[in-house]
């Protein structure tokens, strides 16, 4: 039987391995005192330019600053949230840490679910955030799932878990 | 006619002035290109029927040969090899390649450009295929050949000569080799495994800043190309995609936005921008010709005869459609991203069904557009009224699904008759032409 899933993302926990938490960890730290220090003194010399209107390293020194300060929040509201996936994990249904077996639209795949930090469906590493993570958390092995957005909908069978 | 070049000036990255240098003597070549297909378009008018041509080819096997001349001398068929034929005219190209090919930096590339050289001057076109896709990838891209099948309905297997000119865009080629390793990743079964080459292992792929499209590609203005497109080649070799940046910029503008100003309704022309539809396109693009990679039925090309081309295309573009949804379920696009590939999608087969039928070397992609358009008519997924096309996403995703499978199976063990009764169903123009 098909299991329908309701797709809400969970904006609690932000869910990331032990070495997903320390990587984090580690551009936090860069950004908070090596780039805030490097970009800093690239204005302090844009300024000196004189002519703030017509100055491009200026300009291309604040847009820099501005993306790393965003990224910097973006950490810190990691940091805040996270919650440290447990290496061993149950192979009874699937949970953040699973690697699955599935079949899905005429095509076989196999991909493990991770927290969004850490995710990259390019390496087969799928958001448990995404539609496709979502619908497949809690479903045990042989288990048919629907994964819907306002406009796909497949049926998506658990062939393995591990 | 218009002259058969187009010239593009992209922002150029930073180039190392032996670089420069190359490119300009890569542009030369690919204008003396020029004179080449435009002898060809004035031969497509033949003086001989295809029944005669088949029943000569019994005797001379070189008469359907993709890269011969065929002429009715003294009233018999004779057919000479493209390298005899345009001797004069290729030489000057030839020299050109040389001349970068010695001074290039980049040894790789230089060797390929002399086999290059050298296939234009003796037909040793394979030889030339198999240097460039073991090349690695290089700031510099030519590529300079007969490659397509398209301008000749009465062969429809005679290759027409090309040339694009380009600068890698390395970002783009990242963002799209991502999207080659989520999509090609996936096993997708085969209708008939025995009958399909699996040629998703060896694919490269590159995005171009394209300076100079020449030959057959100024016609049809291509956005992404799959080349080569002989499976058995393709089995043994890979094949490389190529997408083309500044193409996409004018089918955006001479096409797309004109169709999509006039199909839609206010309401739903304002949920899209220009750069929802620009990305929307590429991204279509990209998907569709990766989508041939899992379309590499061994017999299509024989049994499907001259409605290949178009099943084949169409095929592509409807996989690679799916292909979105399975980018979707895995957060890689968003749902805009996905209903931007399928709006411009159909803005382009209302074009192509409409306005674009003049063009004769889209023959093919037209008769697709059209089966498409009435396709999703059939199925509800989207509804004329009052000269506007009103789209239902979800039904579409249905209806794609369906339509994939017939145009799978046509490829995988179809025959030209199956072909056809489905070409007569489905590529009518009468509820198309009543828009344009």
């Amino acid at each position: 039987m098909t299991k329908i899933r309701v797709s809400v993302r969970n904006t609690k926990s932000t869910y990331v391995t032990s070495k997903g938490l320390t990587q984090v960890k580690t551009e936090f730290e860069f950004l908070k005192k090596d780039k805030r220090a490097e970009i800093a003194e690239r204005i302090r010399q844009a300024r000196e330019y004189g002519d703030l209107t017509e100055n491009s390293e200026y300009d291309s020194a604040m847009e820099d600053q501005s993306l790393m300060e965003n990224r910097i929040a973006e950490l810190e509201e990691i940091l805040k949230s996270a919650k440290v996936i447990t290496e061993k994990h149950t192979q009874d249904f699937v949970v953040i840490g699973s690697t699955v077996k599935i079949e899905m639209d005429d095509g076989i795949d196999e991909f493990t679910i991770v927290g969004r930090v850490e995710a990259d469906p390019s390496k087969k590493r799928i958001s448990n955030e995404s539609p496709l993570g979502m619908s497949l958390l809690g479903a045990k092995k042989g288990e048919e799932v629907e994964v819907t957005t306002p406009i796909v909908r497949y049926k998506c069978k658990v062939l393995e878990i591990r | 006619m218009k002259k058969p070049l187009i010239l593009f000036y992209p922002n150029l990255p930073l180039l190392s002035k032996n670089e420069m240098q190359v490119l300009d003597l890569l542009i030369e070549a690919g204008k003396q290109i020029v004179p080449i297909y435009s002898e060809q378009e004035k031969q497509a008018e033949h003086q001989f029927s295809k029944v005669e041509l088949e029943k000569a080819a019994k005797n001379d096997s070189a008469i359907l040969d993709p890269y011969t001349v065929v002429e009715k001398i003294n009233g018999k068929l004779i057919a000479t090899p493209y390298h005899i034929k345009y001797a004069k005219l290729l030489k000057p190209v030839a020299d050109t390649l040389l001349r970068a090919s010695r001074l290039t930096n980049n040894k790789e590339f230089g060797k390929a450009l002399a086999i290059q050289a050298k296939a234009l001057l003796d037909g040793t076109y394979d030889q030339a295929t198999i240097a460039w896709l073991k090349t690695k990838q290089y700031i510099l891209d030519i590529s300079i050949s007969p490659v397509e099948h398209l301008d000749d309905k009465l062969f429809f297997g005679k290759a027409s000569y090309q040339a694009w000119v380009g600068i890698l865009d390395k970002e783009g080629t990242e963002r799209f080799n991502n999207y080659k390793s989520i999509t090609l990743s996936a096993r997708r079964k085969a209708l008939m495994p025995k009958e399909r080459i699996d040629g998703h292992n060896k694919i490269k792929a590159q995005v171009i800043d394209v300076v100079l499209f020449s030959g057959l590609m100024a016609r049809t203005k291509f956005v992404g190309v799959n080349l080569p497109v002989d499976v058995e080649f393709v089995e043994k070799y890979g094949s490389e995609v190529t997408l083309f940046n500044q193409p996409n910029d004018l089918r955006i503008k001479e096409q797309i936005l004109p169709t999509f100003n006039k199909i839609f309704s206010k309401p739903f022309k304002q949920g899209f921008t220009k750069e929802d539809l620009r990305r929307g396109y590429l991204r279509m693009v990209a998907l569709h010709e990766l989508a041939h990679s899992y379309l590499y039925y061994r017999h299509a090309v024989q049994n499907l005869a001259d409605l290949f081309q178009s099943i084949y295309e169409l095929s592509a573009t409807v996989l690679g459609l799916r292909m979105a949804g399975y980018l979707l379920l895995k957060d890689r696009i968003t749902n805009k991203q996905v209903e931007s590939m399928i709006v411009t999608f159909l803005c382009r087969s209302f074009y192509l069904a409409g306005k674009g039928k003049s063009n004769k070397s889209m023959v093919n992609y037209n008769l697709g557009g059209a089966i498409f358009v009435n396709y999703m008519l059939e199925c509800g997924a989207i509804k004329l009224k009052e000269e506007l096309v009103i789209p239902n996403f979800m039904k579409i995703f249905v209806a794609l699904h369906d339509l994939s499978y017939m145009l799978e199976k046509l490829l995988a063990s179809g025959t030209r008759k199956d072909a056809e009764i489905f070409v007569r169903k489905y590529a009518k123009l009468n509820l198309l032409t009543e828009i344009f």
